[in-house]
């Protein structure tokens, strides 16, 4: 598993150079900064909701890609909105808000996947075939059953080589390849040079270019 | 279009497909109205931060007690401290106080060794012999004066019996 990204909600990520950080994620949590601040916490409170509603969809497909359980997804995504709302009073607003976010988010899921192995150390192991009930799900609809059939198969594939990706790799390639994040915003995100990310990035890429090839 | 470029073609092809395949399986889990419930809870989670944390009264405090009980049980405990210290006085000063006999005799009764119980049994022969003596004297006397009244009298001991 990667590590912990270092100073998880206290530092704020570096500034991207050449891009404008106000981005409506940014706007409104700059307003909710402020409220809290003046001691306004209902409507603080209020002002989050649209913000959960703005962020949840993208957090909850990045969480449920790393995670692979839509329980611990859920439970990631919601101790990651609590934990901005508690340090809200650190976010800088020169910074680009969905990259502090995305910081928090991948330390949320991190440390539920650590308390998933936790469990899994306590509790009897499950079938194998209730492991990958989430990689057989039908990624999308198609027109006859046949290609659909198909289509799940190749999908299971490329999941479950997803999967088996070093934690790393796994954690670049589902920032870059499913929240379309830049190499700038995901080496701001987790830590990591730009470089690095790039490296993990080309390394997850080889590895899966097989089994993509075979996909498309 | 060279082979290269038709591997980065497809490639890039499969990560789209990637792409829209894992976003329609997040969201396959996560409708609207799941969205909508997640977005309810965490606004409660942070209402319930800005609380105090409710206690619950421990099970064994859950009955109230009486109001008088305790303070009936303190009355009770002392005064059954207060007995019993006054109970231990009385019981050293009857030991002490003079000119007091019963006291005394039934502990020296009760602490009489085995051996000056046993000295009894002379005292018991002694008596022995003095009703020996009486019934020899009756003895000589009903034979001395032949009386009838004496006769019946000596009918009536065990050595006439049949």
């Amino acid at each position: 598993m990667a590590g912990r990204i270092a100073a998880d909600a206290g530092s704020a990520p570096q500034p991207r150079s050449g891009e404008s950080t106000a981005s409506p994620a940014s706007v409104l949590a700059t307003e909710i900064k402020q409220l809290v601040a003046t001691g306004e916490r209902d409507q603080a409170r209020e002002r989050f909701g649209a913000l959960v509603a703005l962020l949840q969809r993208r957090a909850l497909r990045v969480a449920f890609q790393y995670l692979r359980n839509p329980a611990d997804a859920d439970e990631a995504v919601q101790d990651a909105f609590i934990k901005v709302f508690l340090h809200i009073e650190q976010y800088r607003e020169d910074l680009p808000f969905d990259v502090w976010f995305t910081r928090i988010l991948v330390n949320a899921s991190l440390d539920r996947m650590k308390a998933r192995a936790r469990h899994q150390r306590l509790v009897a192991p499950v079938a194998d075939d209730q492991d990958d009930r989430s990689v057989y799900q039908a990624p999308a609809a198609e027109p006859s059953s046949e290609r659909r059939l198909l289509a799940r198969e190749r999908w299971a594939q490329v999941s479950r080589e997803v999967a088996a990706l070093p934690d790393r790799q796994r954690l670049v390639f589902t920032l870059s390849h499913v929240d379309e994040q830049t190499p700038g915003e995901i080496a701001a995100a987790t830590g990591m040079s730009p470089a690095t990310v790039r490296v993990h990035l080309f390394r997850a890429l080889r590895r899966l270019r097989g089994v993509l090839r075979d996909q498309a | 279009m060279t082979s290269r470029d038709d591997s980065d073609a497809r490639l890039t092809t499969a990560l789209e497909a990637y792409r829209a395949a894992a976003h329609a399986e997040a969201d396959g889990y996560f409708d609207d109205r799941a969205l909508e419930a997640q977005r309810q809870r965490i606004l409660a989670r942070l209402e319930s931060l800005g609380h105090r944390a409710r206690v619950l009264p421990f099970p064994g405090a859950a009955v109230p007690a009486r109001p008088g009980l305790a303070h009936s049980r303190r009355w009770i405990s002392a005064a059954a401290a207060a007995g019993l210290l006054i109970g231990l006085v009385t019981g050293e000063l009857l030991h002490i106080m003079p000119g007091d006999n019963w006291v005394h005799r039934e502990p020296a009764r009760l602490a009489q060794p085995a051996a000056s119980r046993m000295a009894i049994v002379p005292a018991v022969a002694t008596a022995t012999g003095e009703d020996d003596a009486l019934l020899d004297a009756i003895d000589a006397a009903v034979a001395r004066y032949g009386s009838t009244d004496l006769r019946a009298f000596n009918d009536l001991t065990f050595g006439n019996e049949p």
